[in-house]
C-alpha cells in the first residue's frame, strides 16, 4: 500500500462523511420516546393554554384541530359534537371535562386492544405503553380523590400488566412467559379504578365505564403516520444501497 | 531479550496488573446515578427497549454482559461494574500490542499504564455505564484493525469485523472508527498486484462478513422486541427526538459552534476527559510533551527504523488517526456535549499517543518524567474512583431527603433526575417536566398538594416567563463531584409557593 493513496483514500472519506452522514445524525441521540400518546399530548397543550389568565381559545382549538378527525374515527360523532359545542361556548370546564372523558375511553381503547393482540408481544407492549400515557396525563386529575397508596397500586399494576405479557429475552435469556389472565385482571383494575373519577365528566355521556364497548372503527395501531416511518426509513435504505451500487459499477467502467 | 531483568519486569507488570483488577473490584460504584445508568440496570431484569430499559439502540451485549456477571454479583449495578472492569483489564492486551509497533516492551507497558489509568476514564470503567466496556472492545477493535491493515489475510478481516461487531453492539455511537474497516476494506480492493477475480470475491466476501456481525446483534435486538417491524417503529420513534430538549442540560444543542468548539476540545477532551479538571496533571501532561519535543529536536540522530517497520508504524497511525479524526467530528456535532463521557476514546487515544510518542525520544529525563506522571495520574484517578464509590450523588441525596418527609400528597417536578428518584422507589409522586403552562394546568388540578421542583426545572420555569423569586422557597441544596455527575452534579430542591 503506497502512501499517496492511503492519504487521498483518508482526505474523500472525511470529506465525504463531514459532509454527508454528519449533519443528518447530529441530535439523533436524545432520549425520544416512542411511547407518548397524541391525545395526552394534545390535551396538556390544551389545559395549559386554556389555564393562561385569559385562557388562549385560539390555541386550544388549534390544537383540539389537530386531533379532531382521530377523535372522530376512533370514539365517534357524538364525542366531537360535545367538544365542538364545549369549544362554541367557551365553556373552559366543559371543555376540559370532556376531554379528560376522552381520555378516559382512549385508555379504554388501547386496553381493549392490547387484550386484543396479546399474543402480539410488541404491539401488545406498545398499547398499553400509550394507555400508561394516558394514564399518567389524568393522574394529577385524581390525586385530589384518590390516596397516595391507591395511585401507588395503580403504577404498581401497569408494571404488572407489562410483566404479565412475557418477555422474549435477550438472546433468549431472560425469556419469559406471558399470562393472559394476570394481564387481563391488572388492566381491569386500572380502568375501574380511573373511569368512575371522570364519570361526572363529558355532560354526563362521555366516559361510559363499560370496557370494551366503545366503537371500533379502526384495527389497532391506526396511527399510519408511524408505520409510514419505517416504510420511509426502509425505502431510503434501499435506494442509497441501489445508487451505491450504481455508483461503483460506473466507476469500474471508467477505470 | 530473554534474561532475569526481563522476568522480573514482567512479573512486575503481571502484579500491577493484578492489582489494577482487585482494587476496582473492592470499588465498583454501588450508584445508578444518571438516567443512562438506570437504563442500563433495569435492563439486568427486564430487556424492554420501549419501557427505555435501555434506551434505544439497546447496547444488546453490554447488557448481555452485565448478566452474565450476575452469576458472581446479584447487584445489578455492580454486575454491569464488574462486565466493564473485566473488559478494561483484558483490553491491556491490544493496547501493549499496538504500542509495540513503536517501542519497546517496557515502554509499551507503561504506555498501557498511562492509557488504563487516565482518571476519567477509569472511573467509566467502574460504573455502570456502556463507555467502560466499549472504550476496551475499541482497543481490542483498533488492534485487529491494524494487523489486516498489514497483512489482508481473511482470518485477519473476520477478526476486525466481528470486533466491530461487538463494539456496535455496546455502543452504537461509537460507529465512525468503522471508517477504519472501510478504509482497510477500500485498500484492498486498490491492490494491484493481486488478480481481479481474488479481488471480487474478497471485496464481496468480506463486506458481507462485516455485514452479518452486525447483524447478529440487530437481529437479537428485533427479537427481543418482538419483531423487526415493532423495532423499526420503535426506533424511529426515537429518533424523533420527542424529548431532545431534555438531553442538552445546561449547554443546550443551540450553543454556536465556535463555543461548541472550543467546549468540546477544551473542556470536554483535555480538562475533563484527560486531566480530570486537575491542574496537576495538566501541568504534568504539558511538561511531558515539551520534554519529548526539545529531545526531538536536540536528537538529530535518532535510531532510524528499517523502512519496512517504518511503513508499518505509519500505517498503523494513520489508520488510528482517522479513524480517531471521524469520531471526533462526530461527537463534536452529533453529541450531548454536556457529557465529557463522549470525549472518553479520544481522551484515551490521545493519552496512548502522547506516552508512546514521548517515550520514543528514547532520553532518561523523558523517560523518568513520564514514570512520574504515570504515577501522579494513578495517584489521582486511584482517588477519583475512591470518592466515585464513597460519595452519595447529588440525585441520592435528593431522594433520601424526599424519603425523611413522606408527606401526603407531595408531587415533586423533576428532568432527568425522575429516572432515578423512581427508581430508587420514593415515596412521592415525581413528574418530569419542560414546560411551565403545562406546570401550571397541573397544579390547578391538585390545590391541596404540596408542590418540590428541582433547580433545572425551576431555572427553566423563570426562562420561560421571568417568575420573581419569591415563587419559591429554598428546602435544600445536594451537591456531589461535578466530574462524576455532570450536569447533575449540583441539586437544588424548592418549594413552589402558590400564595405569591
Amino acid at each position: 500500500m503506497n502512501k499517496p493513496t492511503f492519504r487521498t483514500a483518508i482526505l474523500l472519506l472525511s470529506i465525504l462523511i463531514a459532509a454527508g452522514l454528519f449533519p443528518a445524525s447530529a441530535g439523533a441521540y436524545s432520549y425520544g420516546s416512542a411511547n407518548t400518546e397524541a391525545v395526552a399530548e394534545t390535551f396538556k397543550l390544551a389545559a395549559g393554554k386554556l389555564n393562561a389568565e385569559p385562557p388562549d381559545w385560539t390555541a386550544a382549538k388549534a390544537a383540539y384541530g389537530e386531533i379532531r378527525s382521530e377523535l372522530e374515527s376512533h370514539f365517534g360523532k357524538d364525542v366531537t359534537k360535545e367538544m365542538d359545542d364545549a369549544f362554541a361556548a367557551q365553556d373552559k370546564n366543559r371543555v376540559l371535562a370532556d376531554w379528560k372523558g376522552v381520555l378516559v375511553l382512549n385508555l379504554d381503547r388501547r386496553f381493549t386492544y392490547a387484550e386484543q393482540v396479546f399474543t402480539d408481544y410488541n404491539q401488545a407492549k406498545t398499547l398499553l405503553a400509550k394507555a400508561r400515557a394516558t394514564y399518567e396525563t389524568l393522574k394529577p386529575y385524581m390525586t385530589e380523590q384518590v390516596s397516595d397508596q391507591k395511585l401507588a397500586e395503580l403504577d404498581q399494576a401497569f408494571e404488572d400488566a407489562l410483566n404479565a405479557l412475557g418477555n422474549p429475552g435477550l438472546f433468549g435469556v431472560g425469556k419469559k412467559e406471558p399470562n393472559p389472565d394476570l394481564f387481563k385482571q391488572k388492566i381491569k383494575l386500572i380502568y375501574d379504578t380511573v373511569s368512575p373519577l371522570f364519570q361526572e365528566a363529558g355532560g354526563g355521556n362521555m366516559a361510559t365505564g363499560e370496557p370494551g364497548a366503545s366503537p371500533a372503527p379502526h384495527p389497532p395501531m391506526t396511527q399510519t403516520n408511524k408505520t409510514n416511518t419505517a416504510v420511509t426509513i426502509g425505502a431510503v435504505v434501499i435506494v442509497a444501497a441501489v445508487a451505491a451500487l450504481l455508483y461503483w459499477r460506473s466507476r469500474r467502467r471508467k477505470s | 531479550m530473554p534474561g532475569k531483568r526481563s522476568q522480573i519486569g514482567w512479573a512486575a507488570a503481571v502484579v500491577l496488573g493484578l492489582a489494577y483488577a482487585v482494587f476496582g473490584a473492592y470499588h465498583l460504584s454501588p450508584w445508578a446515578a444518571a438516567w443512562d445508568e438506570v437504563d442500563f440496570v433495569l435492563a439486568l431484569d427486564r430487556f424492554d427497549l420501549l419501557a427505555m430499559q435501555p434506551h434505544a439502540p439497546g447496547y444488546p451485549y453490554f447488557i448481555l454482559g452485565g448478566r452474565l456477571m450476575r452469576f458472581i454479583t446479584e447487584d445489578p449495578v455492580r454486575a454491569l461494574g464488574l462486565w466493564n472492569l473485566l473488559l478494561v483489564c483484558s483490553s491491556a492486551y491490544p493496547i501493549y500490542r499496538i504500542a509495540r509497533r513503536w517501542t519497546a516492551p517496557v515502554y509499551a507497558c507503561l504506555a498501557v499504564a498511562l492509557t488504563l489509568t487516565l482518571p476519567m476514564n477509569w472511573t467509566l470503567a467502574v460504573r455502570p455505564m456502556s463507555e467502560g466496556a466499549a472504550l476496551a472492545i475499541l482497543w481490542w477493535y483498533l488492534w485487529t484493525l491494524v494487523r489486516v491493515c498489514e497483512k489482508g489475510t481473511g482470518g485477519r478481516w473476520l477478526a476486525a469485523a466481528f470486533m466491530f461487531g461487538l463494539l456496535m453492539g455496546t455502543r452504537l455511537s461509537y460507529a465512525p472508527f468503522g471508517l477504519g474497516l472501510l478504509l482497510v476494506w477500500i485498500l484492498a480492493w486498490r491492490e494491484r498486484e493481486v488478480s481481479l477475480r481474488l479481488r471480487y470475491s474478497r471485496a464481496i466476501l468480506w463486506a458481507g462478513a462485516a455485514a452479518a456481525f452486525q447483524l447478529l446483534w440487530v437481529a437479537g435486538l428485533a427479537a427481543a422486541e418482538g419483531g423487526i417491524r415493532g423495532t423499526m417503529v420503535l426506533m424511529a420513534g426515537f429518533g424523533e427526538g420527542h424529548f431532545t430538549q431534555w438531553g442538552g442540560g445546561v449547554a443546550q444543542s443551540g450553543l454556536p459552534f465556535r463555543e461548541r468548539f472550543v467546549r468540546f476540545v477544551a473542556d470536554n477532551w483535555l480538562w475533563s476527559g484527560m486531566s480530570a479538571q486537575s491542574a496537576l496533571l495538566a501541568v504534568m501532561a504539558g511538561l511531558l510533551a515539551i520534554a519529548a519535543l526539545v529531545m526531538y529536536g536536540k536528537k538529530k540522530s535518532r535510531a532510524v527504523a528499517h523502512p519496512k517497520r517504518r511503513e508499518q508504524m505509519l500505517t498503523a497511525a494513520g489508520l488510528i488517526a482517522a479513524c480517531a479524526l471521524a469520531y471526533a467530528v462526530w461527537a463534536l456535532l452529533g453529541q450531548n456535549i454536556a457529557k465529557p463521557r463522549h470525549a472518553a476514546p479520544l481522551a484515551s487515544l490521545t493519552i496512548f499517543a502522547l506516552g508512546v510518542w514521548a517515550v520514543r525520544s528514547r532520553t532518561r529525563t523523558v523517560t523518568a518524567l513520564a514514570v512520574l506522571f504515570a504515577a501522579g495520574q494513578t495517584a489521582i484517578g486511584a482517588h477519583l474512583v475512591m470518592l466515585q464509590h464513597d460519595q452519595w450523588p447529588a440525585v441520592y441525596q435528593l431522594a433520601d431527603r424526599l424519603k425523611d418527609h413522606p408527606a401526603p400528597r407531595t408531587v415533586v417536578y423533576t428532568w432527568e433526575e425522575e429516572r432515578v428518584l423512581r427508581y430508587l422507589n420514593v415515596p412521592v409522586q415525581t413528574v418530569p417536566i419542560f414546560t411551565y403552562e403545562y406546570f401550571m394546568a397541573d397544579i390547578a388540578a391538585q390545590p391541596s398538594s404540596r408542590i418540590l421542583l428541582t433547580g433545572s426545572v425551576w431555572e427553566e420555569f423563570r426562562r420561560q416567563s421571568g417568575l420573581p423569586e419569591s415563587k419559591v422557597r429554598l428546602v435544600g441544596v445536594f451537591r456531589s463531584d461535578p466530574r462524576l455527575d455532570p450536569v447533575y452534579g449540583t441539586i437544588p430542591l424548592y418549594e413552589w409557593n402558590r400564595e405569591q
